[in-house]
């Protein structure tokens, strides 16, 4: 046998228990992927509405996307200013803080990731950061760290679709106002700098009361350890990561 | 990452017996489909990634793009060869980019992954695919765990058959020698 028949045959056998492997894993929530994704289409269409939050200070602005007209709570969409947070919510954490975090006893995976504000295939991804969750039961949370270009569109469309308070971390613990319809997604943003905006988002929770849970333990976490990690993502294929700076 | 290059044609799709008949233009349509495709994609993920969470990152990143544009994808002949596009895609991608997370886990010491039950020879060979180039881990995978043909490898990567067969033969042959280096 040589040696190219002998990797043919090695090929064949670890493909095979592969595709035997993951035959018999769960395949998870399809509805969940689909409501994921009304989501993102939701955020992508509200860009218009948007601009007259900004104008008239509204409390609630109804955005329509392709799951349907439904309202997103907004106590108004001004900024902060460049770097401000207000509320106590910048407790010394690290990593660890977040590895740490023991939700229903469970443990933390982190993983990198290069996800795109609104999804869907545009050019002009954002680069981010992926915080996975997954806990005893198998269930899976999964939270969304990115920064985003002053000026672009996400600009425009994440404060009003993400903060619960302008963009200041302590709005976490308003979240009630950002939690959508099916309970279980949560997002949050607040201004790095004048030229920056991060987002934190948490999706996958079981419920309401979990996803909460989550942003407020998120909240404690070192926000300039979350500056580090954005700003050390590599960029093998993707687009040069931003690096926040205050 | 560039999924923005990940769309492909209708046209340009291969038309699978089974696939191909069955339009895709309701929810029901895209739960069944995310049923079928599920396993396999995660699987494919799982081979160019390294990691089954990462893995199944990938699956449901490509899933949601899916459905978000699923009244074009449904009509394609084979919406899982654009499914299979975007997983291929990411995963090396994300592959490359989780070298800094890898080291991280390291530091902190938690590597708190859940890997499948897949054998430690399994895994090994696998691990010297994901050192191929990327075009070349993703021809061998998508042949390999996938089964996909020559022809429908070419048409999930977007370039011609003979570059395929160039990507496996090369693939196989560095394989080879690796192998052969371990054994001695």
């Amino acid at each position: 046998m040589t040696a190219l028949d002998e990797l043919d045959r090695r090929l064949a056998r670890a493909g095979s228990e592969i595709t035997t492997t993951f035959a018999s894993a769960p395949a998870g929530n399809a509805r969940r992927v689909m409501r994921r994704a009304v989501r993102q289409r939701a955020t992508m269409g509200a860009s218009v509405a948007v601009a007259a939050v900004i104008a008239v200070g509204a409390v609630t602005l109804t955005i329509g996307g392709d799951g349907g007209e439904r309202q997103v709570a907004s106590r108004g969409s001004e900024s902060s200013g460049p770097g401000t947070t207000t509320g106590g919510t910048t407790e010394v954490g690290t990593l660890d803080d977040l590895a740490a975090l023991a939700l229903r006893g469970g443990s933390w995976q982190l993983t990198d990731a290069s996800e795109r504000a609104g999804g869907g295939d545009s050019a002009d991804a954002i680069p981010s950061r992926h915080v996975r969750y997954v806990d005893d039961a198998g269930g899976i949370v999964s939270l969304d760290l990115f920064a985003v270009p002053a000026g672009s569109f996400y600009e425009t469309i994440v404060p009003v679709l993400t903060a619960t308070d302008g963009f200041t971390m302590v709005s976490i613990r308003g979240v009630e106002g950002r939690v959508e319809a099916d309970g279980n997604f949560i997002s949050v943003a607040w201004r790095e700098s004048s030229t920056t905006i991060a987002s934190l988002s948490v999706h996958g929770a079981t419920d309401q009361a979990e996803a909460v849970a989550i942003a407020e333990s998120l909240a404690r976490v070192d926000q300039s350890h979350w500056r580090t990690m954005m700003s050390e993502a590599p960029s093998a294929d993707g687009p040069t990561p931003t690096t926040i700076e205050d | 990452m560039g999924v923005g290059s990940a769309s492909v044609s209708p046209t340009a799709l291969p038309g699978r017996a089974a696939v191909a008949a069955q339009p895709y233009v309701r929810d029901e349509d895209f739960v069944a489909f995310y049923r079928r495709e599920y396993s396999a994609v995660v699987g494919l993920a799982f081979v160019l990634s390294g990691s089954r969470s990462v893995a199944e990152d990938i699956a449901q990143d490509a899933f949601v793009a899916a459905y978000r544009q699923w009244t074009r994808i449904a009509s394609y002949d084979d919406p899982g060869a654009w499914l299979r596009r975007v997983v291929a895609n990411r995963s090396v991608s994300r592959f490359r980019r989780a070298t800094s997370e890898a080291k991280a886990l390291l530091r902190h010491g938690q590597d708190n992954a859940v890997q499948p039950e897949v054998s430690v020879e399994a895994l090994a060979l696998w691990a010297e695919v994901r050192r191929l180039p990327r075009r070349q881990a993703q021809a061998v995978a998508l042949q390999h765990v996938d089964g996909r043909s020559v022809r429908e490898v070419a048409r999930i990567l977007g370039c011609s058959e003979n570059t395929v067969k160039t990507h496996v033969l090369r693939a196989k042959s560095t394989l080879a020698h690796r192998l052969r280096e371990v054994s001695e």
